[in-house]
């Protein structure tokens, strides 16, 4: 999770990883935001995230974006 | 059927009437029969082609494996590309039936939604029949999605004296907004882009300062009226525009203009080629040869220009579509690339992006490069938009004569003068009609009577009757 919240920081430094889970909903991520989350994340984790998951349930909090990853790499 | 003709005006009068006398288990039935007589209205023959496409899409999906997919796709996009392109080819000349570019669309949507497995398909076919002729977004959008629509076109609504009143406020609105606004500036668009050659810069400036005008006033007045009628038949339409000329970049305008097509493109087009294996591999290579650029920014590039030839030729095989969608790729690219510099750059010069007189220089950036797109876009020919670009690029002198030049395309004397005046009165009535729209949606005040009472005077007084076709229509 620490690893995940460091990219993620890497791509958005202003933005509280940590606590908010309305990343989506409160449009504080931008479409531009979540393909550079989601390119990150393929190669760090050597997954591939298909068009079917970009939702805004996978990707409003860390803890969602890391549930994402695991159930991918599973 | 027109929809600022009496007839509609009578079919509208007669179909509330019927719903709202209808019970349950008929009320979307009646909307569905009146969806079928709207579209029959003009080409009865024509209604054939669009139920082809509902009855087959509907049929395949009933088991959404990829073989039906794919054939859903070849026979929508098949009548599509059959009569809005090959047209130009000389092959025929039939006309496109009513509103193919959006229920395409939307049934696209619909089959690439059951196909992911985000909806489940409909088992009646009745009501996805309904779904896709709904008559209200049938013509020119929004383009709603299943999950959005469904419930609402086929639950019982009871009726509101309220949704009547604020739907018949909403169409005031946008026949204001079509025939005073668009109406008013239509014939000096018009006028300078038949032969921009014929025009000195200024004027060519006017005319395009007009166009954006024309487009907004045209296609949201279009939103206005459809989203109002729906709105007295109790069913909520997706909202198309969020002021878009307000946007502080190309991004935000394209997330603010025609919401719904764009928000289609992204989930159905777009966002599927980003995580596409020859996308990552075509960013791989590209990071070899861009070892600093982001690995994320190397996957928007192909589909970026991918989704903006498409959305060019959605509006026709036309070369000035095609340059248009060329250019906002462009500069969505360089928007892209150079975002997080720019980012850099305002930190380091104490830009504060919330200072008033930087959003404003923003917005007028926007509007700049928005316009330079709006040039290609409106041209008729190649030899046309290079002469507008040039009379612009050599000719632009503000002198009394240049002035005097801008106001003929008007006609002459107090006509210019008169139109000058009433242009910028009814760009503020404009602005302030839009902010008082979005200020109390959901009660009719008082004061609403005032606003509609002093709208139908200007319509009746400026309206210019003859320009009752809208821009989008003809997609």
């Amino acid at each position: 999770m620490e690893k995940l919240i460091g990219l993620l920081k890497d791509i958005r430094d202003d933005v509280d990883f940590e606590n908010r889970t309305d990343l989506i909903d409160s449009k504080i991520l931008t479409s531009f935001d979540i393909i550079q989350i989601i390119s990150t994340l393929d190669d760090e984790y050597d997954i591939s995230i298909p068009a079917v998951e970009i939702v805004p349930a996978n990707f409003n909090s860390a803890e969602a974006i890391y549930a994402l990853i695991t159930k991918l790499k599973g | 059927m027109n929809l600022l003709s009496f007839v509609f005006f009578a079919f509208l009068c007669i179909l509330l009437l019927l719903y709202y006398k209808a019970g349950s288990g008929l009320q979307w039935k009646v909307l569905l029969f009146a969806s079928l007589v709207f579209y029959m209205w003009a080409r009865p023959v024509y209604v054939v082609f669009i139920l082809i496409s509902i009855v087959s899409t509907w049929k395949l999906m009933q088991n959404p494996v990829k073989s039906h997919f794919i054939w859903t796709i070849v026979i929508n996009l098949g009548l599509l590309v059959i009569f809005k392109y090959s047209v130009n080819f000389g092959i025929h000349d039939l006309i496109a039936p009513l509103g193919i570019s959006f229920y395409t669309f939307m049934t696209l949507g619909y089959a690439h939604d059951c196909y992911d497995k985000k909806i489940t398909p409909s088992n009646d076919l009745l009501r996805y029949a309904l779904f896709i002729s709904y008559f209200p977004q049938l013509t020119q959008g929004p383009i709603g999605t299943y999950q959005e629509m469904q419930e609402q076109l086929t639950e019982y609504h009871k009726f509101d004296p309220e949704n009547i009143k604020l739907g018949a406020y909403r169409v005031i609105i946008g026949v204001f907004k079509k025939l005073v606004i668009a109406g008013r500036v239509a014939f000096y668009i018009d006028t300078v882009y038949a032969s921009p050659k014929s025009y000195g810069g200024l004027t060519i400036i006017v005319a395009t300062c007009f166009y954006l005008i024309e487009m907004y006033a045209d296609f949201s007045g279009y939103m206005d009226i459809v989203c109002g009628v729906s709105q007295m038949l109790g069913i909520r339409l997706k909202e198309n525009f969020r002021r878009p000329y307000f946007s502080k970049s190309i991004p935000e305008y394209w997330r603010r203009w025609h919401i719904s097509l764009n928000e289609w493109f992204n989930t159905h087009l777009f966002m599927p080629s980003v995580t596409t294996d020859w996308n990552r591999k075509l960013a791989r290579l590209l990071g070899k040869v861009f070892p600093k650029a982001k690995k994320g920014t190397l996957r928007l590039i192909f589909p970026t220009i991918i989704v903006w030839i498409v959305t060019g030729v959605w509006h026709g095989a036309k070369v000035s579509y095609l340059g248009w969608g060329i250019y906002f790729a462009a500069v969505m690219l360089i928007s892209f690339c150079t975002s997080s510099y720019v980012k850099k750059f305002s930190k380091k010069i104490h830009w504060n992006p919330d200072n008033v007189f930087v959003k404003i220089f923003q917005v007028v950036r926007t509007l700049f490069v928005l316009s330079i797109g709006e040039i290609i876009y409106r041209s008729e020919s190649l030899e046309n938009m290079k002469a507008a670009f040039r009379n612009i690029l050599t000719d632009t002198r503000i002198s009394g004569s240049s002035i005097a030049a801008a106001m003929t395309p008007f006609g002459n004397g107090n006509q210019a003068a008169a139109s000058v005046i009433i242009i910028a009165v009814l760009a503020i009535a404009q602005f302030a009609v839009e902010l008082a729209k979005e200020k109390d949606e959901k009660a009719f005040t008082g004061h609403r009577y005032l606003y509609a009472g002093a709208m139908l005077v200007v319509i009746a007084l400026f309206g210019v009757a003859g320009k009752s076709n809208f821009m989008y229509q003809a997609f």
